[in-house]
Parts: structure tokens; C-alpha cells; sequence
């Protein structure tokens, strides 16, 4: 059924282009020769390509990773480049290299004239880190210089840029360090001045030497007790002696020294004859002191009334006791004073610690500040180095460069579309557009042209179909008609050609 | 009845075959009146004057268009089964081809010995048939519906192709004038369908949607058919005038020119 419908169109568009001929042919011409004169006066267009490669690789960057940052080019690199080379700066710059700008305009030519050179300008990605610059224009030597134009100031600038980038970031933190020292500095003069004025000490010195005065207080409260302890033990042994002793010792120690003189007399003995000097002499002494003692003891029975002044003498026990009191008086006195002045240490120790405590804030605060500062400057310091780092790493050209990977060509052969383009297209669009019409004729006039559609459509069948029959008088008339269509036709063929002759032959 | 009908048959169709003066020369047709009676008078119209007329006969080159026709005229003799039949022909706008279309169903019916055929040119604003005769004919359908004096013999008139006779419009009338209606015509279809047995009468009839003459001669006629011509009526008019047919006894479309 498709194909019957088919083939019936294509007969229909015969039959109806046959009937219109000469309509046809005029459109098919019309159309032809507009479409060459179009193509004839099409101005040329001459491309120039430059790339550019944005270069990643370099040897120090993975030995120094993480110690000095690489300035990092966008990843987005061709809308990156466009964004640089669109900037008026460089725009300018190249306009007035190629001879655009002569810097008499006033901003709105100037404006207009940037626009145009932006207007033929093509950045395109080509691959992995290349960049592709092109540029149109109407004459190849204004197409190579832009190009060139832009690809050198667009290096330049960006080198400059990088450069220009680290080293302003080294200065930066430069200053910062140095703004730091300087607040470092009054921080610690501050501190300084604060410890200078206050010399309480520490809260904690304070407290351990309070710490040590309550010791020794504690210390001496103990010996003081000892030593009062010692002072009634004396007193109490010095009230139970008797202040005098009877001379009744008086009898011992003549009985001692008999004692004595019997025992060097015996020793005596031993080596001497009782009649050496030394023997007679001990012997009269020792029979004096038996009769001293006898006397004593003589004495002693007749003087049982009473003791009289004469046979009392100092108790030496009694005398020995007493020094020792007085010694532990004097030692109590002492030290009683001494304990009292380790309090009033004390009590001065305690006024200082709450002077100190008072002082504690600001000291505290000037010791953080200092701490602080003193953290952050070194932490500077360490940044600043690394800055240093990166700038010279960024000025012995190292990390990311643009390096031009193809210069452009100068372009000998214009691009884009060409008169033969036209040429060829004159044909087709001509033939297309005409047959068309009838085509677009045929589908959407409303009257029946198909049977194949009918077959259904109505509630009536269909009998027959009758094809067309012509007459031969209408044949020969058409067979006529048709050659002159076709002659018609050839001419127009021939001016096409002619023209197209003309243009090779004028032009070249 | 029959049996003598038949006879008649035989003697007029051998009539006619046998008495075949030529033509002198190259040129025009020869003018002169056919009568039915002289129906042996008729030269025989040649292979080109058929093919600048349009009209099919056997041998043409043009095939397609031959066994269109038959397959047509086969169709519609199983629809009408043995009897005699008048067929309409018309179409669904001016100039549809409903003449052409009725002078090749009967050229198509006489292709068969054994049929004969009648076209009647009821066309009375255009008519068409004339043209096969190549001369005005001195009597047509108008003079007979009109003039009571004119004999159905004096408008049957041989075509130029055997088995085969018209009867052609006459003098040309007055639009707006309505003859179909009357009793002559339906006594003049009835003595054109009794008077030969296997004899087709096809009515040339004017566009449906033309004249108010199609609808009154539908009602006389056994089997209707609508002729369509190719890129020149929408889908809406050949609907309006499907309708305005009798569906009864519209038997289908006939697709012309395509």
C-alpha cells in the first residue's frame, strides 16, 4: 500500500511539474543564478591557528610537594584564556600591534574596534592542556598578525602575572611577619615592665614560702612545747631536792680518798718496802683520814639538834638543776621570740600573696599575649620561608607555563565558504527549491491526486481507475513545449557556467 | 418475441458489417446523417480518429486504459445481472470526463459481439456526443423531448464504432429548463432498453452538482456511477456529491485521469 502511494506521488510530481514546466524552470533559474551572484560577491575569509600548550611538568614541584605551593592554573583552561585574552588590556594591546588603534579614537570607536577584533576570535580546547587561537579576516595578513599578536602579549602577560603573583604573596607575608615582631616586642616590654614594677614574685613563690613559714611556725610551736615541757620537768626535780647537802659527803669522800690511799698503798706495797718514803708518807695520810672520819662521825652524833651553817653546803645537783632551768628559760624566751617574728613573716607573706593575687589578671594577660604573639611570629616566619620558596621557584620559571606549540601559519587558501561552494550549491538548492514547491503544491492542495488512498475513504467502492490518455495532437504539442523547456533550461546551464568562467578566469 | 428480436439483432448487426463504403482519401470524416436503418452506410472510425477522439478499442496501445474500461464494464454487468440496464454516468465537477467515460463504457460494451450499446447525451448545456459524428446532426434528444413529431429512430444516430449508436443533445436549450421530467423521456428510456436484448443504455449525464437534471434522471435510471477526475475535486466534494446521489443505486466511483 506505502509503495502504491508512492509511486503514485512520484508520478503525481511528474505530471505536475510537467504541467508548470515553465514555471519550474524560471524558479530553478532565479534561484541558480542567486545563489552564484551570492557566491561572487561572498567576501573570502582567511583563518590563522595558533596553539598554545599550558605546560604542567617540572621536575621540583613533586619534590617539594607540600612545602611550597605551585600557582595552580585553572582547569577550565580555554575559558581561562578567553577570559586574559578578552580583557581590554590585551585587547588593546594587540589592536594597536596590528595597526587598528592608533590612540586618537575616542572609548566608543575604541569599543566598537576591540568588539570586532573579539567578534573573529576563536579559543578553543584541543586536547589535554593545548590551547587552539584562531582568528578570521577578510585578508590573510591581517589574520596572521592578530593571531600572533595575541599569542605573544597573551605569554608575556601571563608570565608576568605569575611572577607578579608569588612575588606579591612573599611580600605580603613579609609585612605580616614584620607587624608581628613588632607586636611581639611590645609584648614582651610590656611583660617586661610589669615583672619590673612588681616584685612581689610569683603567687607560687608566695605560697611556698608561706608554705615554709607555717612549717618552721609548726616546727617551733612543737619545740616550744618541748622546751616548757623540760621547764616543769626541772622544777618539778628542783622542788624535790634540797637546796643544801649535810657534810656527812664530807665523811664519803674521806672514806673515797681512803679507798684510794688503801689502793695506791697496796699498789705501792707491791714494788717497795713499807719503809720507802712514799709508803710512810701514805700510810701517815691515810691515818689521818681515819681519824677525820672518826672526828666526822664524832661530830655528826653531838650535832643531831640541827645542822648548823658551817657543815650545809650547796647541793651540787641543786646548782646543776637550776642552770638547767635557766638554760630552758632562755631557750623558751628565744624561742617564743623567734616564733613570734616567724608570724609576723607570716602575716607579711600573707599580704603579699593577696597583693600578688590582685596583680595575678594582668599578669596572666600580658603572659598570654606574649605566648601568643610569640606563637603566631614563628608560625610567620615559617610561612614566609616558604613564600620565599615558591617565588623562586616561580621565577626560575618553574610550574606552569604557556609555551607556544605551533606558531600560526600564515593562511594562503581562505576557508570557510568558497565561490565553488556556491557554485555547486547554486545547482542543488535550484533544482530542490523548484521541485519542491510542486511537491509542497502537490501535499497540501486538497484535491484527490491519489488512488491509493481512496480505496477506503468512501462509502461507495471503487470501480475502476481510468489512467490518463492523451491525444497526439496534445503529445506533439507537449513533446514541443518540453524541448523548449529544456532549451531554456541549457542556456540557463550556460550563463551559470560562463559566470563561473569569468570568475576563475577574471579573478586569477 | 425474443427469438425475433434476435433476428432483428442479427440481420441489423450483419447489416452493418457487411456494407462498409470507404472513405475517399485522407482528411475529414465523411459528413453525411447515419439513420439506424442505414446503419450500413456508417464508415468505420479509423485507429487515429479513435485515439484523437479518446476513445478505446482493441489493439490500442495505451493497455492500461483498455482493461480499466473493461474491468469496469465486467463489474458492472455482474452488478446488473442478465437484464438490460441504464447506467448514469456522471461526474462530481464540471469537466470531470463523465462524457469520456460514457462513450468508453459503451465502446467498451461493444468490444463484446454479442452486446450491443447506446449512449444518450443528456448533457444539454455542454454536450460532447456531437463530436463523433463530425457534423451537426440534423435531430437530437432536446428535438425528440420537445417535438412529438420526431420518431426515436430519427435521433439514434451510428457512432463510427460497431455496436455502438448515440443519440446526441440536438440544438443546444435554454439552461434552466427542465424536459427530463416528462413522459417522453421515461417512455423513450424504456423503448431504448426493450428494443434489443443485450443492449447497455448509458446516460451522459451533467455534473450531480451542476443541475438539478442529474437527480431527475437518477430516478430513471437502473445503476449509477460517479466519475472522479484526478486534481480536481477535494475529498468533501466528492463526499457532498456521493450524497446527494441515490445510494441505492449508485453502484460505485469511477477514478478518471489518474
Amino acid at each position: 500500500m506505502q509503495f502504491a502511494l508512492i509511486n503514485q506521488w512520484i508520478r503525481a510530481l511528474l505530471r505536475e511539474v510537467l504541467r508548470y514546466k515553465w514555471l519550474v524552470a524560471g524558479c530553478f533559474a532565479i534561484v541558480s543564478l542567486s545563489v552564484l551572484m551570492l557566491g561572487a560577491v561572498w567576501p573570502k575569509k582567511f583563518v590563522s591557528t595558533g596553539l598554545i600548550h599550558a605546560d604542567r611538568q617540572n621536575i621540583i614541584a613533586p619534590l617539594l610537594a607540600g612545602s611550597a605551593e605551585v600557582t595552580e592554573i585553572n582547569l577550565d583552561e580555554s575559558k581561562l584564556v578567553r577570559e586574559v585574552i578578552f580583557a581590554p588590556r590585551l585587547m588593546e594591546a594587540v589592536a594597536k600591534d596590528v595597526g587598528l588603534l592608533n590612540g586618537g579614537e575616542n572609548s566608543r570607536q575604541v569599543e566598537a574596534i576591540l568588539n570586532s577584533l573579539r567578534a573573529g576570535i576563536q579559543i578553543s580546547d584541543v586536547g589535554k592542556s593545548y590551547i587552539g587561537i584562531s582568528f578570521g579576516a577578510n585578508s590573510p595578513d591581517r589574520a596572521f598578525k592578530v593571531v600572533n599578536s595575541i599569542i605573544d602579549n597573551f605569554i608575556k602577560d601571563s608570565a608576568q602575572t605569575k611572577r607578579r603573583e608569588s612575588k606579591d604573596a612573599y611580600q605580603f607575608i613579609d609585612r605580616q611577619v614584620k607587624s608581628y615582631k613588632d607586636q611581639l616586642r611590645e609584648a614582651e616590654s610590656r611583660l617586661k615592665q610589669f615583672k619590673a614594677e612588681n616584685l612581689d614574685g610569683t603567687e607560687d613563690a608566695a605560697n611556698t614560702r608561706i608554705a615554709s613559714l607555717r612549717a618552721d611556725i609548726e616546727g617551733m610551736n612543737l619545740d616550744l612545747q618541748e622546751a616548757q615541757t623540760k621547764r616543769a620537768e626541772v622544777t618539778n626535780q628542783l622542788q624535790r631536792e634540797n637546796r643544801t647537802v649535810n657534810k656527812n659527803y664530807k665523811a664519803d669522800v674521806y672514806r673515797e680518798r681512803l679507798t684510794k690511799a688503801q689502793t695506791q698503798l697496796d699498789n705501792l706495797r707491791l714494788s717497795y718496802e713499807d719503809t720507802y718514803p712514799d709508803i710512810v708518807v701514805l700510810k701517815q695520810q691515810i691515818e689521818d683520814l681515819k681519824k677525820a672520819i672518826v672526828d666526822i662521825d664524832n661530830n655528826d652524833d653531838k650535832s643531831s639538834k640541827g645542822p648548823s651553817s658551817s657543815d650545809l653546803s650547796i647541793n651540787p645537783l641543786y646548782e646543776q638543776l637550776r642552770s638547767q632551768l635557766a638554760e630552758v628559760d632562755v631557750d623558751i624566751r628565744t624561742r617564743d621570740n623567734r616564733l613570734q617574728s616567724t608570724k609576723r613573716l607570716l602575716d607579711a607573706e600573707y599580704d603579699r600573696a593577696k597583693r600578688i593575687a590582685e596583680r595575678q589578671a594582668e599578669l596572666s594577660e600580658l603572659t598570654r599575649d606574649y605566648t601568643v604573639t610569640r606563637g603566631i611570629y614563628e608560625d610567620m616566619l615559617e610561612r614566609k620561608e616558604k613564600a620565599r620558596l615558591s617565588m623562586t621557584l616561580d621565577l626560575e620559571g618553574k610550574g606552569v607555563t604557556y609555551k607556544i606549540q605551533e606558531p600560526p601559519a600564515f593562511p594562503i587558501s581562505p576557508s570557510g565558504l568558497r565561490f565553488m561552494h556556491f557554485a555547486l550549491a547554486g545547482l542543488f538548492v535550484g533544482a530542490i527549491l523548484s521541485v519542491g514547491l510542486v511537491a509542497c503544491y502537490i501535499q497540501f492542495d486538497p484535491r484527490l491526486r491519489f488512488t491509493a488512498s481512496m480505496f477506503d475513504e468512501f462509502p461507495v467502492p471503487i470501480l475502476g481507475v481510468v489512467p490518463h490518455i492523451s491525444t497526439p495532437v496534445v503529445t506533439r504539442l507537449m513533446r514541443k513545449d518540453v524541448i523548449q523547456v529544456g532549451i531554456f533550461l541549457l542556456a540557463v546551464l550556460a550563463v551559470y557556467v560562463g559566470v563561473i568562467m569569468i570568475r576563475f578566469l577574471g579573478i586569477v | 418475441m425474443q427469438e425475433k428480436d434476435k433476428a432483428k439483432t442479427e440481420i441489423k448487426i450483419h447489416a452493418l458489417e457487411d456494407s462498409r463504403p470507404r472513405r475517399e482519401g485522407g482528411g475529414d470524416l465523411v459528413l453525411h446523417t447515419h439513420q439506424i436503418k442505414n446503419m450500413a452506410d456508417v464508415r468505420p472510425l479509423s485507429q487515429a480518429e479513435l485515439d484523437e477522439l479518446k476513445i478505446i478499442y482493441a489493439g490500442m496501445h495505451n493497455r492500461e486504459a483498455l482493461n480499466a474500461f473493461r474491468e469496469i464494464r465486467t463489474k458492472l454487468f455482474q452488478h446488473a445481472g442478465k437484464e438490460n440496464f441504464v447506467l448514469m454516468v456522471t461526474s462530481a465537477c464540471e469537466q470531470g470526463g463523465s462524457s469520456f467515460t460514457s462513450v468508453n463504457f459503451g465502446a467498451a460494451v461493444a468490444l463484446d459481439r454479442s452486446k450491443t450499446s447506446i449512449v444518450v447525451d443528456c448533457n444539454l448545456h455542454h454536450p460532447h456526443l456531437h463530436l463523433m459524428l463530425g457534423q451537426n446532426p440534423e435531430h437530437g434528444l432536446a428535438d425528440y423531448l420537445e417535438d412529438t413529431a420526431i420518431n426515436l429512430d430519427d435521433i439514434i444516430y451510428a457512432s463510427g464504432i460497431s455496436r455502438l449508436r448515440i443519440i446526441p443533445t440536438g440544438r443546444e436549450c435554454e439552461p434552466g429548463v427542465e424536459v427530463f421530467s416528462s413522459r417522453r423521456m421515461k417512455d423513450l428510456l424504456a423503448e431504448l432498453r426493450s428494443r434489443y436484448s443485450d443492449r447497455c443504455v448509458v446516460i451522459d449525464a451533467p455534473p450531480i452538482t451542476a443541475s438539478a437534471d442529474s437527480r431527475i434522471l437518477q430516478e430513471l435510471c437502473d445503476f449509477i456511477v460517479l466519475v472522479v477526475p484526478y486534481g480536481r475535486v477535494t475529498r468533501d466534494q466528492i463526499m457532498s456529491a456521493v450524497d446527494a446521489i441515490d445510494r441505492d443505486r449508485l453502484v460505485g466511483i469511477i477514478c478518471n485521469d489518474f
